[in-house]
């Protein structure tokens, strides 16, 4: 839920930092251990469902922000 | 003119009719009241987009199951020979809940600042001087004779005297009052327990090893 969390790689252990509302949008993210090329992304079946939730996620920020 | 009426401000007296409580408590409150309507919306948002309701929404009879999606984990092959293969794709589903990038978005800091001055001065500049002056003239004259010796003596008398009184007072009074408050709407930690459940979902995602003749084993579950 956070702007930038990150998690551990399955891969190497290393730390995947992560742009949650870019990885919803279709970005990929890869491994900060350069030996690594683990790659995190969102699959092409799931992006209506997170566009919707992203579309209706701007729609409160601009309630709050009023 | 009174001097006593006009002595120095009491400063205590200045601050004791002041709403000390409402000064501070009416920012704090509508600090309160705003994180109260933000958190409904993020709930309201959350059970409406993050999940699905089954049941009927309100009731107890509502049944929320929350929406996965699917991430792929992509790893290169290095083959023995050194080169490049086909790159493995693991898929995963992880609840759409767990990666908005919905902030705990609350007040976090309110400032109140309250600055008061009050001025106060009093002089009182008297001035008197006294002066007197009163004038009188006066002369006169005697002649004196006395066998060969006749002398003469003349002579005037003069005085003055003067009255002057002034007084000058002096007063001054200020007051000054600013009032600040300073809101700051900032991010909250994530809670504990979301943070666990992000941790779970990632180690279990481990991908799936194969071993040569082997069929694949799906990955232990978080
Ligand atoms: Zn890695």
């Amino acid at each position: 839920m956070s702007d930038h969390p990150e998690i551990d790689c399955p891969c190497c252990g290393g730390k995947i930092l992560l742009d949650a509302a870019m990885l919803l949008k279709g970005s990929r993210f890869s491994c900060s251990n350069e030996y690594c090329d683990a790659v995190i992304s969102l699959s092409s079946e799931s992006h209506d469902v997170t566009k919707n939730a992203l579309d209706k996620l701007n729609e409160i920020k601009k309630v709050d922000s009023i | 003119m009174p001097v006593q009426d006009r002595g120095l401000v009491s400063m205590a007296q200045q601050f004791s009719g002041l709403p000390i409580k409402s000064l501070i408590g009416a920012p704090l409150l509508a600090g309160a009241e705003a994180n109260s309507k933000m958190a409904l919306t993020q709930t309201q948002f959350l059970l409406s987009t993050c999940f699905t309701n089954s049941g009927v929404a309100g009731t107890v009879a509502a049944k929320y199951e929350p929406i996965m999606i699917k991430m792929e984990l992509t790893r290169s092959v290095i083959k023995v020979d050194g080169s490049a293969g086909t790159p493995v794709k693991t898929a995963f589903d992880l609840p759409l809940l767990t990666i908005m990038p919905l902030n705990s978005l609350a007040v976090d800091n309110v400032t109140v600042t309250f600055d008061m001055e009050v001025k106060s001065s009093f002089s009182n500049d008297q001035e008197t001087s006294t002066e007197s002056e009163s004038s009188a003239k006066g002369s006169f004259s005697a002649k004196v004779g006395y066998g060969l010796f006749s002398a003469e003596v003349s002579g005037s008398v003069s005085a003055s005297s003067k009255d002057t009184s002034s007084e000058k007072s002096h007063y001054e009074k200020s007051n000054s009052a600013k009032y600040t408050i300073n809101a700051h709407a900032g991010q909250l930690p994530l809670p504990e327990g979301v943070t666990t459940i992000i941790q779970a979902f990632s180690q279990s995602i481990a991908p799936i090893q194969l071993k040569a003749g082997a069929t694949p084993t799906p990955a232990p579950g978080p």
